[in-house]
């Protein structure tokens, strides 16, 4: 599997053999940070702008006992730029259903009370404990919709 | 109820049976499903990070709800009412930010072949002392949560009546044993028979009540004229007028703080791949719902006038199931307790032996160690943070534990800049980050001190009298209080920000980002986390892809 050459697999995970296989994969930052998804030909061109100017053993860096700081300037970051994030845009807005069960459990004044009662329960408690079906159900719908196809 | 021990021989006689079974188990576990290569703190600390659907969610179950969450919480609830049911929201709370943030850390951990989150940090912020300061922290956060464990079993055993620390040092000599030898394999089967004890319990318990005259109606009317009677404001079946913010402040700070623990993210790293974390998020609210039955026997203790054995309130629910079920049944719901003890004991033990040993043994001790000599000593380790916990147990009071709980919990939250948010945003400087730790483990502790509290026995202490912080303090005419953890992490908050600003305008340069965009959603199967799998196994395909 070693196939990066001199220096040996990179730690920081550069353009793997098969960029085409994370087409499916949404990519946040690289569209948060303003950049377009380059397309790349060939993984020895990742290899080559990942590597220029970096020290060897620099690809260690992340593997614990190995070197200290220092390195490359702010702002380099590996370049395995894989295909588009449209997918992404669509995946963060069914994630935003999950702060349905962040928020309300929190909005204590509207619970904090005994009427109205199911089955000899208190509000504040019948309330809060249908949270937990509830969260089961949007959790695994959000997981059914965001499910990422493997590929073949 | 007679307390004594001849009046408890077969309960007594079921838990001991279960506990050796489980023993048994524990060693046995060290052939589980290993694959044949040399021993790596992959295999020992992660289980080859191969556990699957229904392993993770046994394994993630005893986790996060430990022995001490039974006990507490029911504790708790017997003696506050409402305010103790916070365990419930924070619970729900917490799975979304699992759901998200996890999988990202799972993702990176993956890429990089990385055992702990402070691994993680050295990574995406280019900095060993942030990496070994996460560590320490984080380590210190877990050892008081170790010796909480030992507080649920010690409940159990003195509702069976037995006097002495001998047991618990025999338990947790058991427990260190089969931790050393089989690592995390041994927590995660034991875990599915704790879990099989429990939910059944559990179930038994629920149609005890709702057999009894009056059921949960009952139950709440006698809890609440219970509450009424107290001459404290602060109980009830609902939060008193000055508990709210403090309510919300600690559900919010438990549930951030809840995947900053080792214990957790040694669980989640230990899945096979990301499905498997999202599947059981999905799956785990099941216990929280086990969780919030267990809280509400808070009031069915009330209701069937339990006494706290010795006046520790930890055994109101031991002593409540002694008092409801069979002795036999009683037996099994003792061994459930005290069996849900040694599962999170032995993760939380191998987590932060995890940590010394990536992110300081390595780092500062040997670096040049090799993989076998790495699992010994993170082995070793293990064993000492046990041997640690019982002195703890042993040698200070109960209260003190519970306290240094609480320390734990504030202190555990300050990592959560460099761990949570570097999941996501990898701005922030290396040496803001350590000031803003810092920063905010000095204004927790202080705040913490400064609470004044009470003992078990009603006598009142000056300092590290509980963790909520009245604003009035702050100045603000209000009677409510606020969680410490918070305030202590938007401190901290404040310094990463300005600080990183300020050592950007000067121009001190940032550590290197070994990390890239796509290490955070990688998958079993891409290329990348196989090969850096197979580089850091030593060669052998086998912790991934293995199926």
């Amino acid at each position: 599997m070693n196939q990066d050459g001199p220096v040996g697999p990179s730690a920081w995970g550069t353009g793997p053999p098969g960029a085409d296989s994370g087409a499916q994969i949404a990519w946040r930052s690289a569209r948060s940070a303003g950049v377009a998804p380059p397309t790349l030909p060939s993984r020895q061109v990742v290899a080559k702008g990942d590597l220029a100017g970096v020290p060897e053993d620099r690809g260690w860096d992340a593997l614990p006992g190995s070197g200290v700081g220092g390195g490359p300037p702010v702002g380099f970051e590996g370049g395995s730029f894989r295909g588009g994030g449209s997918q992404g845009s669509g995946r963060r807005s069914w994630h935003m259903v999950l702060w349905l069960v962040i928020v309300v459990p929190l909005l204590v004044p509207v619970y904090n009370r005994v009427e109205p009662m199911l089955f000899g329960f208190p509000f504040f408690y019948w309330f809060q404990m249908v949270f937990i079906p509830i969260e089961i159900g949007l959790i695994a719908v959000v997981y059914q919709v965001t499910k990422r196809r493997r590929q073949p | 109820m007679n307390d004594t021990f001849a009046a408890h021989r077969v309960q007594f006689g079921v838990f001991v049976v279960l506990f050796l079974g489980v023993a048994v188990l524990g060693f046995v576990a060290a052939r589980w499903r290993r694959p044949d290569v040399p021993e790596d703190l992959e295999q020992w600390g992660l289980g080859g990070r191969a556990f699957g659907n229904f392993v993770t969610w046994f394994l993630l179950g005893g986790d996060i709800y430990t022995a001490y969450t039974f006990v507490a919480v029911p504790a708790l609830v017997y003696s506050v009412g409402a305010a103790g049911f916070y365990a419930v929201p924070f619970a729900v709370v917490t799975y979304p930010m699992v759901y998200l943030a996890l999988t990202r850390l799972w993702s990176v951990a993956h890429v990089h072949g990385f055992v702990t989150p402070s691994e993680f940090v050295r990574a995406r912020f280019g900095s060993p002392a942030l990496a070994a300061l996460v560590a320490a922290t984080a380590i210190v956060a877990v050892l008081p949560y170790i010796a909480l464990q030992l507080v649920g079993l010690e409940a159990v055993l003195k509702v069976m009546g037995i006097k002495g620390n001998w047991p618990l040092w025999v338990a947790f000599l058991v427990l260190a044993l089969f931790t050393f030898k089989s690592g995390l394999r041994a927590p995660a089967l034991i875990s599915i028979v704790k879990d099989a004890l429990m939910l059944w319990s559990v179930l038994a318990v629920v149609v005890l009540v709702s057999m009894l005259s009056g059921g949960w109606t009952g139950v709440f009317r006698n809890a609440g004229a219970a509450f009424a009677a107290t001459p404290s404001p602060s109980d009830g079946l609902t939060l008193p007028a000055g508990g709210q913010l403090s309510y919300v402040s600690l559900v919010v700070g438990s549930a951030l703080g809840v995947f900053l623990y080792p214990h957790v993210q040694t669980g989640v790293l230990a899945a096979k791949n990301r499905r498997v974390i999202k599947r059981n998020v999905a799956g785990l609210p099941v216990y929280t719902m086990v969780l919030a039955i267990m809280a509400l026997l808070g009031f069915v203790a009330i209701s069937q006038g339990i006494v706290p054995v010795d006046g520790d309130r930890n055994t109101v629910v031991p002593a409540l199931f002694d008092k409801v079920f069979p002795p036999w049944c009683a037996g099994l719901a003792f061994a459930a307790i005290g069996i849900g003890a040694l599962v999170p004991a032995a993760i939380m033990a191998i987590g932060a032996a995890n940590l010394f040993t990536r992110s300081i043994y390595r780092v500062y001790v040997r670096p040049n160690a090799s993989a076998a000599e790495e699992t010994m000593a993170s082995k070793l380790f293990s064993l000492l943070v046990k041997g640690g916990a019982v002195l703890v147990i042993v040698g200070l009071s109960p209260q003190f534990s519970i306290d240094f709980h609480t320390i734990g919990g504030v202190i555990v939250l300050q990592i959560l800049p460099a761990v949570g948010i570097g999941l996501y945003w990898g701005w922030m400087h290396r040496w803001a980050l350590i000031a803003g730790l810092l920063g905010g483990l000095v204004t927790g502790v202080v705040m913490l001190y400064r609470i004044p509290g009470r003992y078990l026995d009603g006598t009142v202490k000056a300092h590290f009298g509980g963790s909520s912080y009245p604003l009035s303090q702050f100045g603000l005419g209000s009677k409510q209080t606020v969680y410490v953890g918070l305030v202590a992490l938007a401190v901290n908050l404040v310094i990463v920000g300005v600080g990183t600003v300020i050592l950007r305008v000067i121009g001190v340069p940032n550590g290197y980002d070994a990390t890239s965009p796509h290490d955070y959603v990688a998958e079993e199967g891409d290329v990348e986390v196989h090969r850096m799998t197979e580089l850091i196994d030593g060669g052998a395909p086998v912790s991934i892809g293995m199926k």
